[in-house]
């Protein structure tokens, strides 16, 4: 391949303006993601969680301590 | 699911035949670039490989992809795949078999890590970095139970069988490359000391920086148990479970990504010559076979010693300096799909890289063989498929008959 090529700057623009005017529902999709996770794969599919808080975050700042240890989806 | 309806985006559910799979796909004409949406976590610390992060990546790009089509006009198909099960359970490889990248024209997904801890405080990420394979099998072995005081000489001793496998293994890793890695467990290996075992186990992964040298190393693994079991005079059972292929990532691709990131302001390392190997596997090395793949890893600032698979760093995908790293890492993943299905050019530099390392492969391993590692096996048909890779030599044993 030659040089490669830069899209235009339309294109720059419509990619991002796409991914913030969702940015909201994809933190959301980002913080809740569920997992079912069949084990094995083929098994049944059961939405896994991990309930319980972690306490091993001894070093991390307080605000992702909260949001660690509400419930995390495996 | 439920967000691509609320974006009035059509979905399938449970895609070929894979329960915890999904499929959505935008566009008609043109080629078509799948952005896989994997999703897994690991047992008791949650979201530590940023799954989490992965699969709104690749949902992102997915969105955004369809905007620049819309605005376009232009031919071209773009699909969002749930991909589960990365974390050792071979999602993609189920998809392969089951035929999810047929007629795909190029793949594509991000991998959050800490790249800051391994490679200097500067370092955004790796953008071009090949993975190892591994591969997963267990080996039982069955004997014959006797009294092991009174009658011994009536067992047959399959933890003997073992025993000379693992010593077997231990013997080879003289000759084994730098980057072979084998290691294993005894599962099973009897109940009680007066009774000679007559049912032993072993689970083993292998893992090598080819798929050819997978090929092999795992032969020979399975050669080493073979001879446990000629000269214990018990019978053996392989299962084979899944397995990773090594990651080789598209070069074109991965320069494209790499000049897209650099314009939004993050300068990503991509070196194309191979100068580290990484020591994980993941199953988009698997479709990496099928179609051309890129697979960069980002950085998302998790902090001194917080590796993927740490407490650390399952608290750091939460973040919302990682969330905002992910976005931006999102636009770059569209920005190469639009690329891809846009420019000819392009297109036919990624194709020819992809062609001509299949070439290559071609001299040293067959395409069945291959095939046969890039897929995983259903669990009802495993004693179909389950001589995946033969021993060198033919079993003698009877357990498959």
């Amino acid at each position: 391949m030659g040089s490669i090529p830069t899209p235009s700057t339309e294109t720059f623009d419509t990619l991002k303006i796409a991914i913030n005017d969702t940015a909201p529902q994809l933190r959301k999709l980002s913080d809740d993601v569920r997992v079912y996770l069949p084990r094995p794969l083929t098994g049944p599919a059961t939405e896994l969680y991990l309930t319980k808080p972690y306490r091993r975050f001894m070093t991390t700042p307080s605000s992702i301590m909260r949001s660690t240890t509400r419930t995390m989806l495996l | 699911m439920t967000l691509l309806r609320d974006l009035n985006l059509e979905v399938t559910p449970h895609a070929y035949g894979v329960a915890t799979s999904f499929e959505a796909e935008y566009g008609s004409g043109g080629r078509l670039v799948v952005f896989n949406a994997e999703y897994d976590a690991l047992p008791g610390i949650g979201h530590a490989c940023g799954h989490n992060l992965i699969a709104t990546a690749s949902f992102a790009a997915y969105i955004a992809t369809i905007a620049a089509l819309k605005q376009s006009g232009r031919p071209g198909r773009v699909r969002l795949l749930g991909t589960p099960a990365e974390e050792g359970g071979g999602g993609k490889a189920l998809l392969i078999s089951h035929g999810a990248y047929k007629d795909v024209d190029a793949c594509i997904m991000a991998h959050p890590t800490n790249t800051k801890d391994e490679f200097g405080p500067e370092n955004e990420g790796i953008v071009y970095r090949p993975h190892v394979g591994t591969s997963m099998f267990n080996i039982s072995f069955k004997g014959s139970p006797s009294h092991a005081a009174a009658s011994p000489w009536n067992g047959v001793n399959a933890l003997d069988a073992i025993v000379l496998g693992y010593n077997a293994v231990s013997m080879f890793r003289q000759q084994m490359l730098p980057t072979d890695r084998v290691h294993g467990i005894i599962l099973e290996s009897g109940e009680k000391s007066n009774i000679i075992p007559h049912k032993a186990s072993v689970a083993y992964c292998i893992r090598a920086a080819t798929i050819e040298r997978m090929a092999t190393l795992k032969a020979r693994v399975i050669d080493c148990f073979q001879a446990g079991a000629v000269a214990s005079g018990c019978d053996m059972k392989i299962e084979h479970l899944a397995s990773y292929a090594p990651l080789s990532p598209n070069k074109v691709m991965s320069q494209l990504f790499t000049k897209s990131m650099a314009a939004r302001g993050v300068q990503m390392d991509c070196d194309l010559r191979i100068k580290d190997v990484c020591p994980g596997a993941t199953d988009q090395g698997n479709v990496g076979y099928v179609v051309p793949v890129i697979h960069p890893t980002y950085d998302i600032d998790s902090g001194q010693g917080n590796t993927n698979h740490t407490y650390g760093f399952t608290a750091a995908a939460r973040s919302d300096k990682a969330f905002n790293r992910t976005l931006l890492v999102a636009e770059s993943l569209a920005e190469l799909a639009w690329t891809i299905l846009d420019d000819d050019e392009v297109f036919t530099s990624v194709k020819t890289e992809f062609d001509m390392d299949v070439i290559q492969r071609r001299k040293l391993i067959s395409e069945e063989d291959e095939y046969k590692l890039i897929t995983a096996f259903d669990p009802a048909d495993v004693k179909n498929k389950a001589q995946g890779i033969r021993p060198a030599f033919k079993c003698v044993c009877k357990h498959d008959e």
